[in-house]
């Protein structure tokens, strides 16, 4: 296993090492790093004196937590009524395709992740994508290929 | 301590202040069902069914997190909350493997099969380990209506067979948190286990969702004995059931000495258990898993030896006693006693007493230690000493042989017995006492006993100094290497799994040659279907018949009906069911592998002179003979008989075959036990119900489903079945296959396997099925042989 004398590599002295205080510190976690690393669950574990199953449970519990290095861009598909309707189901599809990926995974190289989120609030622009910040609306097949290309 | 008052069901009752509703109701006899409950456990309301109404109190909350208070008037017995306990249950059931709760059958079943057979998964009651001690069956035989609302969902990926020692099945889990809240208990809230993810896909997990060898988890077990399903289970011993007895002992296996239960059934152990959930209670995994498997290994030695003219004689005790202290007499001076340092205080005193009186070297040898010291080897080789009394087997043959006179003790067979003059067995026949008969350290101390008391020497007082050590209770890294010098993974294999050394690999061989498998699949839980080229048997095989099977050369011999086969490709099909060792070594092939034997086509082919065309037939199959029916159902369909085929499982998942059987029936019926799929109910039911309009009917299935179906055997002109007796070489010569039909014995190996429906004995055939079943428990493959190491 880990090796004891390595260096910590956190900091939760902002936190009291109390339970109600582990979300939080996740939190910052995943905002370092983008995701919750097995590193981090040990130092986590240390540090406030849960067990590393019992931290793993509470990880897991959220959605907003990740268990793997996000990908330099993130997709998210909406799949939100409007989308839904209007084929979005089709896009995840061909990005699943065209990826090699599944939904929640991301490509082997690190370039790309991509997710399904429940609605955008952009229903007049369905089916829509978010590619990192920027919205693209009425995606069809062949913008998808476009925006795809253009991703480094 | 204070008491109130309060009324539960309208009886007035007295309870302790700060007793939960429900402990109160049970110290009053009342009873309310409840799963998540446990008396050692703090309240943890998940399981919703100790619900109650309370007075003044909204909603019906849990019983179990509710504090009793003075003057609550409380309701635990109507009929709202039996509706929603109902509705609970459905909820936990759908998740489950509950056909055998939906099926209307259910007693009749388990009056012919009184034992669940030996499934390689559970997939309902009756192939569940747990069956004998499962509280979920418990609550819902009282509670559960036999119409489920809802789908059975079912998951392959949930079985998880990796780590050493136990099996786990999340589908049979409910959720309860009891293996969660024990393994926090008794590790002082250092727990290894917690509950994972969320929604429909919450379940136990390690951290990661990893091994449990690969994190924390020590393998104490605690979590197994506590869990109230057939989810978390002791690999070796999960068949042979509940225990009919229990006693109390200590574990010798390392200095520490824990107290320990012994679970017994028919006077032989089959497993170990801690004495409470207590911290400092707690096992370590030798002597939860190890210590009943060592004792149970095979090679036990049952009776004292003494070389008489060269030979090894079986001999009394006093017999081996004699001769052992004339040995000592005959050697003083010149004599080694060495006995590990784990034996009983008592045995330790005779020992030293011994030592003193004949002026021997004594050796306690280290707990784990494979040999003796290197001073008493040395000793030996340098010819000090012209006789020995070693216990165990710390010398080879060799060492043993080197000495004028040798006495070993040991439980077991080892090599060095070859060079000895006595050989004491270290489980005594004493019916009386069968932990004394269990414990081979136990029978140590009277042969030391008994020697000293011969010599009528005094035992000495004082004992040596125990060395320190680390408990294998902290470390999976301490669990000790060896016991009485024999090494612990040899007699218990997954201890691999934790680094320790083998001196043999034990893991089951594949043929390497015979006949090669083309293709296996898995069709359903527990159902494989097997492709293999036997172009000889493809040749001559008819519909009706089966071949006997061997996946390697020691495998036992298994009838299995031929299904498909090609003459012109050589090929020929099986599909069978895993219920036991050979038929799990079937399973595990894969294509490229080899059958080690397979003598087919055997058996009497089904006679179709007597069928016509235009006829109309009904074909009944259940479990394998969904599969089994088939070819007969083909031949018909070609010779343009009007084919009705009718397929039951015990529920939806556990079909297979559909659209195969499909082509060869001109109308098809499913029925499932618990009306998952298709009409609820079995194919008896359709027998009953139209019977009349067949001119025949064939049944192939379990035992179970045929003699359901027999009591219908008077609809048709015709009516037959196909059995499935153990067999051993299938030419008619051992007679294992027998059958009675009106009282007139057949052979169902040359006789059928095809006979009339309405003749056979099925109880018999039932009875005579059951004959091996300890043998057949004690021969399941039990072991994982992966590697490992531990981790600290």
């Amino acid at each position: 296993m880990n090796n004891d004398t390595q260096s910590k590599k956190y900091d939760f002295s902002a936190y009291e090492p109390k339970r109600e205080n582990l979300v939080a510190a996740l939190q910052d976690v995943q905002d370092k790093d983008g995701y919750i690393s097995e590193d981090a669950v040990k130092e986590l574990s240390e540090y406030f004196g849960i067990t590393r199953s019992d931290i793993y449970s509470v990880v897991s519990f959220y959605a907003q937590f990740k268990f793997a290095k996000p990908g330099r861009h993130i997709i998210k598909v909406c799949k939100g009524t409007a989308c839904h309707v209007r084929g979005s189901g089709s896009l995840l599809a061909a990005l699943e395709e065209r990826l090699g990926i599944k939904e929640g995974e991301t490509t082997p190289d690190g370039l790309v992740s991509l997710e399904r989120v429940a609605c955008l609030g952009a229903c007049a622009l369905a089916p829509a994508i978010v590619v990192d910040d920027k919205v693209y609306g009425r995606v069809s097949l062949a913008q998808l290929q476009k925006i795809l290309e253009g991703l480094k | 301590m204070e008491k109130i008052h309060l009324t539960i069901d309208g009886v007035q009752i007295e309870a302790n202040k700060g007793d939960t509703v429900l402990q109160a109701a049970r110290n009053a006899g009342i009873f309310i069902p409840s799963l998540c409950a446990h008396k050692e456990l703090s309240p943890y309301g998940a399981c919703r069914l100790c619900v109650v109404e309370i007075d003044n109190v909204r909603g019906t909350p849990t019983s179990c997190t509710t504090p009793a208070a003075d003057g609550m008037v409380v309701r635990t017995n109507t009929e709202q909350l039996n509706t929603q306990r109902r509705r609970t249950l459905e909820l936990m059931m759908s998740g489950h493997t509950s056909a055998c709760f939906s099926c209307d059958s259910r007693e009749e079943c388990e009056a012919v099969k009184p034992t669940p057979a030996k499934a390689g998964i559970s997939t309902r009651c009756g192939t569940c380990s747990n069956r004998s001690d499962c509280s979920l069956r418990q609550v819902s035989l009282g509670n559960f209506t036999r119409d489920m609302g809802l789908p059975s969902i079912y998951d392959p990926a949930k079985v998880e067979r990796d780590d050493p020692f136990i099996d786990r099945d999340h589908n049979l889990c409910i959720l309860c948190g009891i293996c969660v809240r024990t393994c926090e208990k008794v590790h002082d809230g250092k727990g290894a286990i917690a509950i994972a993810n969320r929604g429909s896909k919450a379940k136990i997990s390690s951290a990661f969702g990893k091994e449990w060898n690969m994190e924390e988890c020590l393998f104490c077990g605690a979590c197994i004995d506590e869990c109230p399903t057939g989810c978390l289970t002791d690999r070796w011993s999960r068949w042979f059931g509940k225990e009919d007895g229990v006693v109390e002992s200590v574990c010798r296996m390392c200095p520490e000495n824990c107290k320990i239960n012994l679970r017994l059934k028919n006077g032989r152990l089959i497993g170990v258990e801690k004495t409470s959930l207590k911290p400092e209670d707690q096992l370590c995994a030798l002597g939860r898993f190890g210590y009943v498997q060592i004792l149970n290994s095979q090679g036990r030695l049952s009776r004292h030896y003494v070389k008489i003219g060269g030979e090894m004689i079986p001999s009394s005790f006093e017999e081996a006693l004699d001769r052992t202290a004339e040995i000592f007499e005959r050697n003083a001076g010149k004599i080694l006693i060495a006995v590990p340092e784990t034996s009983a205080d008592e045995a330790k005193r005779s020992a030293m007493a011994l030592s003193k009186k004949f002026n021997a070297d004594l050796e306690f040898v280290k707990f784990d230690a494979a040999e003796l010291s290197e001073e008493s080897r040395k000793n030996i080789e340098g010819k000090k000493y012209s006789a020995m009394f070693v216990a165990g087997d710390y010398v080879g043959e060799e060492l043993a042989g080197s000495v004028e006179s040798f006495v070993n003790f040991d439980f077991l067979r080892n090599k060095s017995q070859n060079s000895a003059d006595v050989v004491f067995a270290g489980a005594f026949e004493d019916e009386k006492n069968i932990v004394k008969k269990l414990e081979g350290q136990e029978a140590l101390t009277s042969v030391l006993k008994a020697l000293s008391d011969k010599f009528s020497i005094e035992e000495s007082e004082e004992l040596p100094k125990t060395r320190e050590f680390v408990s294998p209770k902290t470390s999976k890294c301490a669990v000790p290497h060896a016991y009485m010098g024999h090494l612990v993974a040899d007699l218990a294999p997954d201890f691999a799994a934790f680094g320790l050394p083998v001196s043999k690999k034990t893991g089951e061989e594949k043929a390497k040659s015979g006949y090669e498998i083309l293709e296996s699949k898995v069709l359903a839980p527990n159902f494989h279907s097997i492709k293999i080229k036997a172009p000889d048997m493809a040749k001559y095989a008819k519909a009706g018949q089966f071949a006997i099977l061997m996946a390697n050369e020691k495998s036992e011999r298994s009838p299995f009906t031929i299904i498909d086969w090609n003459a012109e490709d050589g090929w020929v099909q099986f599909v069978f069911e895993e219920v036991g060792r050979s038929s799990a070594e079937l399973g595990r092939l894969s294509k490229g592998d080899f059958l080690a034997s397979a003598s087919g086509p055997l058996g009497t082919p089904f006679d179709f002179s007597n069928f016509k065309q235009g006829q109309k037939v009904l074909l009944m199959g259940g479990c394998y003979g969904i599969a089994a029916i088939y070819p007969v159902a083909r031949e018909l369909k070609k010779m343009g008989v009007k084919t009705t085929v009718a397929i039951e499982a015990s529920t939806s998942f556990m079909l297979f075959f559909e659209d195969k059987l499909k082509t060869v029936a001109d109308e098809f019926i499913v029925m499932t036990r618990d009306g998952t799929k298709g009409s609820k109910g079995g194919c008896s039911n359709v027998y009953e119900k139209r019977g009349g309009e067949f001119d025949a009917a064939i049944a192939v299935g379990c035992v179970f489903m045929m003699k359901q179906c027999s009591l219908f055997a008077s609809k048709t002109p015709l009516s037959l079945c196909s059995l499935n007796p153990i067999m051993v070489d299938g030419t008619g010569m051992c007679g294992a296959c027998r059958v009675s039909l009106d009282g007139e014995t057949k052979f169902a190996c040359v006789d059928g396997p095809f006979f009339d429906l309405g003749k056979v004995d099925f109880n018999e055939l039932a009875k005579r099925r059951t004959a091996y079943s300890l043998l057949e428990i004690d021969a399941m493959p039990r072991h994982l042989h992966s590697g490992g190491g531990c981790h600290k």
